[in-house]
């Protein structure tokens, strides 16, 4: 038996030193030592022996001849490449959770693809709920995420661009889009973006999203959150793009404009008239969320006078022994209903309605019968509380639960006259944003008669066309009917 | 660099601008402020006074009464020579800032209206914190009368007393006078307005009429209730009335309602003819017996109700020009629309109190809810 010198013991004993998490397997035969290397933890075992090992042990004695071409073509049934021998491209593999067979006669090595990794099932929604729409989300597998997209999208023209970000997790970016509908500059935008990503590394895709964010205009969030496959696929067919970093159950999707943050995909599946109802009290509950408040100090502090009489009394009643004035029982009572939100969503399950009624039944209870806060700004604060929960995509929510105080601020220094000063910056800031070029009021300011009136009354069979603002390759979608 | 330190110094600054001024400027709570919801003006022996239902809002109950919604509202009063006096003395004694904003009648004692409103009516014009939308009412009764005698249904008198002249009048058979109005028809000069009259009649605060004030604000006269259907069509036009109307051997009681009035002024020679043509619906409710009414008998209704109606009409119209001399029922606007310069120039009292009036009523039975034979 000719035992042949490995002349990759030096690469193999490098490779060893850099990795200390690998595993080894040697492999003896009449041509050499054969090596596999694989991460345990990475690694499908049960596929490692009974795919690679196994069938390398067995049939490696009755072969004339024995390569890395021979292995991947005949002995090895799993997904398998070959690449010249390199310690960089050998570790690189490894990290990936790739299985390595090096040959100890060979200049090439080869690379299988047997990785395990600990993943979740297909679950049910958490973000966006949906009432009759599927309820297949992403999980946090690439893989499986790109397989429920195409799912739903067959067309041959789904393009996907796989990306590493990261220069430590080197993070797998997939940047989903139809190529005849996407527009070109706004998907080349998003490349761009992605590839001048330099950090160490991106371990979700809420950091994905702060490079993505337009910087000087980081208040508004400009990419929207995908959580379901079909979110995904209505929306590429929209002609967006839609983004999914490696080990993130959340996807992105670009450019979004503000009024879409109101839209829910359960407004497709139900019948327009009661679909642009709910749009239409989503947008008002998004403005009773931070007006609310600023409104109730204006009233009770400012301007009395503009209420009926009925109401300035019941009004005065209510917080005729209250020690606090309403700027400051408004700002303390928004401040502890942040305090619970954030409470809320940090505790675990089983004690979350444990706290609501702490917080809102004995808490509520015991300031009012004690007369720390009258039962009105309570009512107050707690319906701008719910209208925030309306949203579909809570992102949207978030700059406005900071632009709150600064309305209630400007309205309890100059009265309604700040509370139109402070409504009119909000208003400013947000006509002043675009997503990736795409202007975020889109379609009501810049106007487009028929987007604005399909934003609102839309239903899949009289759309026939796609909104103007994308600026799509492909404007139609078809005629509704044949 | 430079452009940072600016930008973080500007935030800084507006942060601390808007930090500390909150509450600073104008604002005052509701609840620190002290809530008048009827205020009755009245001048004795050359003295101004003001009687005042404020709202008790610190909860706190008297002795003496036993139903506790009464104790919700507190009577304030205070006088001085002139009014600013009195409302300085009112000022003394409030324990807040006085918030008229909710204020919900305004009562001129018989003896104001006799010296005149005018002064106080337009001191309400420079005061923006007063609604211009208040009602307007006189009175006989002494005010405390009025200020104690709370109706039962109600813990406030002015609430009590804006609602039942609201109720009244979106039932058709009053009209809406408040102090916008009446400081529209001062401004004029040339015409008189009518307010109306409460009086305290069985520990019940009733709308006994209306009083007739002139082109200077003083009160001329007073109209007593009974005799308000003709003045109601000039002005309320939801106007609803029922008349009985006997024929036959059957009384038949008929609703009628205001459809719209056209009043064609003409002016030639120095003489003013005023021709005013009203039109209404009516609904033949029911009769004292029953049995069908006939078409004859609708018409002989029908007929007899427009002489009636215009009857009144031309004794309505017959009265401010005979008995006052004041065109309180608003022809001036008319005139003035197609006259104006004529009516710049003119002595419109003069004019008005000699024109001719033509008078017609169209009555229309529309609706039957007694069968009708054929």
């Amino acid at each position: 038996m000719i035992i042949r010198k490995n002349p990759y013991r030096e690469i193999l004993s490098g490779v060893e030193a850099q990795c200390s998490d690998i595993s080894k397997k040697i492999i003896k035969c009449e041509f050499g030592e054969i090596t596999v290397l694989f991460i345990r933890q990475l690694t499908d075992m049960e596929l490692l022996f009974n795919q690679i090992v196994k069938p390398i042990m067995t049939q490696a004695g009755s072969v004339d001849r024995l390569n890395a071409d021979i292995i991947a073509c005949r002995i090895v049934s799993t997904e398998i490449s070959i690449y010249k021998m390199d310690r960089n491209m050998i570790v690189e593999n490894l990290m990936n959770g790739m299985t390595v067979i090096l040959l100890s006669w060979d200049k090439n090595f080869l690379s299988a693809n047997i990785r395990s990794v600990a993943k979740k099932s297909i679950d049910s929604p958490e973000l966006f709920y949906t009432i009759r729409g599927p309820k297949d989300c992403f999980t946090e597998n690439l893989d499986i995420n790109l397989s429920l997209i195409r799912y739903r999208m067959k067309d041959p023209e789904l393009k996907i661009n796989l990306l590493r970000v990261g220069r430590r997790t080197k993070s797998r970016v997939a940047v989903v889009y139809i190529n005849d509908i996407a527009n070109e500059t706004i998907v080349n935008d998003v490349l761009q973006r992605i590839n001048a990503i330099d950090t160490d590394g991106i371990i979700a895709s809420g950091e994905l999203q702060s490079f993505l964010q337009n910087r000087r205009s980081v208040f508004f969030p400009q990419v929207g959150l995908v959580e379901r496959s079909d979110m995904a696929c209505t929306g590429l067919l929209e002609g967006k793009i839609v983004i999914i970093a490696e080990g993130s159950g959340i996807a992105l999707i670009a450019p979004k404009t503000l009024a879409e943050f109101l839209w829910s995909c359960d407004d497709d599946y139900d019948h327009k008239y009661l679909a642009a109802f709910i749009k239409v009290l989503r947008a008002f509950a998004l403005v009773f969320s931070f007006t609310l408040g600023s409104l109730y100090i204006a009233l009770t502090s400012f301007h009395p006078d503009i209420l009926p009489a009925d109401y300035i009394l019941t009004l005065a009643k209510l917080r005729a022994n209250v020690p606090l004035n309403a700027f400051t029982t408004i700002f303390l009572l928004e401040i502890v209903v942040e305090i619970l939100r954030e409470a809320l969503l940090r505790v675990p399950r089983q004690i979350g309605p444990a706290i609501g009624i702490a917080g809102a039944i004995i808490i509520g209870q015991a300031a009012i019968s004690s007369h720390v806060f009258d039962p009105l700004s309570l009512i107050i604060v707690s319906l701008s509380f719910l209208a925030s929960f309306a949203m579909p995509d809570y992102t949207i929510m978030n700059p406005f639960r900071l632009l709150k105080f600064f309305l209630m601020i400007a309205t309890a220094t100059l009265g309604l006259f700040g509370f139109t000063i402070g409504f009119c910056v909000i208003i400013t800031s947000i006509v002043s944003v675009n997503s990736f070029g795409v202007a975020y009021t889109a379609p009501y300011a810049p106007y487009h008669r028929h987007d604005a009136l399909k934003s609102i009354f839309y239903s899949k069979n009289s759309a026939s066309t796609r909104p103007a603002f994308l600026r799509t390759k492909d404007h139609t979608r078809g005629n509704g009917r044949k | 660099m430079k452009k940072t330190f600016r930008n973080s110094l500007s935030i800084l600054l507006a942060a601390c601008i808007l930090l500390t001024l909150p509450g600073c400027w104008d604002s005052l709570d509701i609840e620190t402020r002290d809530i008048m919801t009827a205020l009755i003006v009245d001048k004795k022996g050359g003295e101004c006074y003001f009687y005042t239902e404020v709202a008790n809002l610190s909860g706190k109950k008297s002795q003496q009464n036993g139903d506790q919604s009464k104790d919700n509202f507190s009577i304030l009063t205070s006088e001085g020579k002139t009014f600013s006096e009195a409302r300085d003395d009112y000022n003394r004694k409030t324990v807040n800032q006085v918030f008229l904003g909710a204020s919900r009648i305004l009562i001129f004692t018989n003896r104001m209206a006799d010296d005149g409103i005018e002064e106080y009516l337009n001191r309400l014009r420079g005061q923006l914190d007063y609604r211009k939308t208040i009602p307007l009412s006189t009175t006989f009764d002494e005010p405390m009368d009025i200020l104690n005698d709370v109706p039962e249904n109600s813990a406030s008198v002015g609430f009590a007393i804006e609602k039942n002249l609201e109720s009244i009048v979106k039932e058709g058979t009053w009209f809406s006078m408040n102090v916008g109005d009446a400081l529209q028809v001062l401004a004029s000069k040339k015409a008189g307005f009518l307010v109306p009259d409460l009086a305290v009649s069985n520990k019940a605060i009733t709308i006994s009429g209306m009083t007739v004030f002139d082109q200077n604000g003083k009160r001329i006269g007073k109209i007593s209730a009974e005799n308000r259907n003709g003045i109601v069509y000039f002005f309320n036009p939801h106007a609803i009335f029922f008349y009985d109307i006997r024929q036959g051997d059957k009384k038949y009681t008929v609703r009628i309602i205001f459809k719209k009035k056209k009043i064609v002024p003409a002016y030639t020679g120095g003489q003013l003819t005023l021709q005013i043509d009203m039109s209404f619906n009516a609904n033949l409710n029911f009769a004292d017996k029953l049995g069908p009414v006939t078409q004859e008998t609708q018409t002989k209704i029908q007929n007899q109700l427009e002489s009636r109606i215009k009857q009144e009409i031309e004794q309505t119209v017959k009265t401010s020009q005979q008995k006052y001399r004041c065109d309180y029922l608003g022809f001036y606007k008319y005139f003035r629309a197609s006259y104006q310069k004529e009516f710049e120039k003119m002595n419109w009292q003069d004019v008005y109190s000699h024109a001719q009036i033509t008078a017609a009523a169209h009555v229309n039975i529309n609706e039957s809810n007694i069968p009708v034979e054929s």
